[in-house]
């Protein structure tokens, strides 16, 4: 029996048939809807690199006392810098697995997915998709603030001098009441408060400040800044 | 030298239409590929007669299970060696996990030419004589990382080009480019250590 008569019989005896074309076809849609859903990731993790540095005060984060892991960790956003690199590696495995995915290289890659995720995240970040996710997920995600974004939790240690909220009403620039993110209403004194330039406190106004707790929900100001979003 | 496989794009797809229809068909893709498939898949993973009949089993099986699947803008040839050589990978490993050991390979005439282009490329022929090379250039090959071997028998016997090497082996061509320069760099330093090893036998028998 010659080679292809084994094969012909094995063929036709196993019932062997082509996968079809429908099943091939879903396969590749899924890959591509996979790689774009990444690709989407990809951006809307920039978006949240780039509202992670924006949200930083490079100047107010010098005046905590803070180690030097503590000040990487808050100033630059740690967790989108990992979930974007995890993302772009499952990505790349992703493209890998498509038809011609392998004709990429992992530079090229890399410069594709640079741009994609610079200009998505951009437009994501200008669009203020970002901060409005941010806040969402602060609001409704456990340990989001810690784990994710702790260069906005910071903010919100008032034993260590540091209160951050939205003004609610206002006596005088030096009387004030701020709400926290646990709903806790402050009131804030400051008789040599310092303000940045051209900044006013405005009821509804999200700020931070820096200072001492006097009491249970009683603080002094020293400096009050704008919460950046 | 290898031999010409009439790589007609057409008369492939139409190969394959007429298969989709008909597994009788198929026979003629069999026809046409199993003989320089044969080869390769000796080269690759280096199997006897008999396990090279049942790897080409597999890879016509597969050829066939997946036609659907053949990207009509690859070469079919390409296409077909790709699962040749995803098939003699999977034997070879097999193979090793099992602890057995590899086929004595066969005498090969043309790796006589594999051993001369990459002298010529390499300009080895200053430290390593041609007929040294010709007698041992199989057994210096199979010391070869197997992605080497691939890309060195592919490139050097096959006479594949960068393109093809690429849709072979799933490998962006950049990557098909230095795998190539390092398989030789490679080859001639084995070269130079198989050498030195059988000079120093050749001087202890005398």
């Amino acid at each position: 029996m010659t080679l292809e008569q084994k094969i012909l019989a094995r063929i036709k005896t196993e019932h062997l048939k082509p996968v079809s074309r429908k099943y091939l076809r879903a396969k590749d849609h899924i890959l591509w809807g996979l790689l774009a859903a990444f690709v989407g990731a990809l951006g809307v993790g920039f978006g949240m690199i780039i509202h992670g540095i924006r949200s930083t005060d490079l100047s107010v984060l010098a005046k905590l006392e803070l180690s030097a892991f503590e000040k990487v960790v808050f100033s630059f956003p740690v967790f989108w810098i990992l979930a974007c690199m995890a993302i772009a590696t499952i990505a790349f495995v992703n493209l890998r697995k498509t038809r011609r995915g392998y004709r990429v290289s992992a530079r090229q890659f890399i410069v594709i997915s640079a741009l994609v995720s610079v200009g998505v995240g951009s437009i994501i970040y200008a669009l203020n998709v970002t901060q409005y996710l941010s806040r969402l997920a602060s609001d409704n995600i456990p340990l989001y603030d810690n784990v994710v974004a702790p260069n906005t939790s910071t903010w919100f240690d008032p034993d260590h001098g540091l209160l951050s909220g939205t003004v609610r009403s206002k006596d005088s620039d030096q009387s004030f009441d701020v709400r926290d993110s646990d709903a806790v209403l402050w009131h804030v004194t400051g008789d040599d408060l310092e303000l940045p330039e051209g900044f006013e406190i405005e009821p509804g106004e999200r700020i931070k400040i820096i200072g001492t707790r006097t009491g249970d929900d009683t603080f002094v100001a020293r400096e009050v800044h704008p919460w950046i979003d | 030298m290898a031999e010409e496989i009439p790589s007609n794009k057409a008369a492939d797809a139409e190969l394959v239409r007429r298969s989709l229809e008909s597994p009788d068909e198929f026979g003629h893709i069999i026809a046409k590929y199993q003989e320089p498939l044969r080869r390769y898949v000796r080269r690759i993973a280096r199997a006897s007669a008999d396990d090279t009949d049942i790897i080409l089993q597999d890879v016509f099986i597969k050829t066939y299970e997946n036609l659907n699947d053949f990207d009509r803008d690859l070469a079919f040839s390409s296409w077909v060696y790709r699962i040749a050589h995803n098939e003699s990978v999977d034997y070879l490993r097999r193979k090793k996990r099992g602890g057995s050991s590899l086929d004595d390979p066969a005498y090969d005439d043309e790796s006589v030419t594999l051993a001369e282009t990459i002298a010529a490329d390499e300009d080895m022929t200053v430290e390593i004589d041609k007929q040294y090379l010709k007698g041992n250039v199989m057994a210096i090959l199979d010391k070869l990382d197997p992605q080497y071997r691939a890309v060195l028998v592919l490139r050097f016997l096959e006479e594949r080009d960068y393109k093809e090497i690429s849709d072979i082996l799933r490998k962006p061509p950049g990557t098909i480019a230095t795998l190539i320069h390092r398989a030789k760099k490679e080859f001639r330093r084995l070269a130079e250590e198989h050498k030195g090893r059988w000079e120093e036998g050749e001087s202890k028998t005398l």
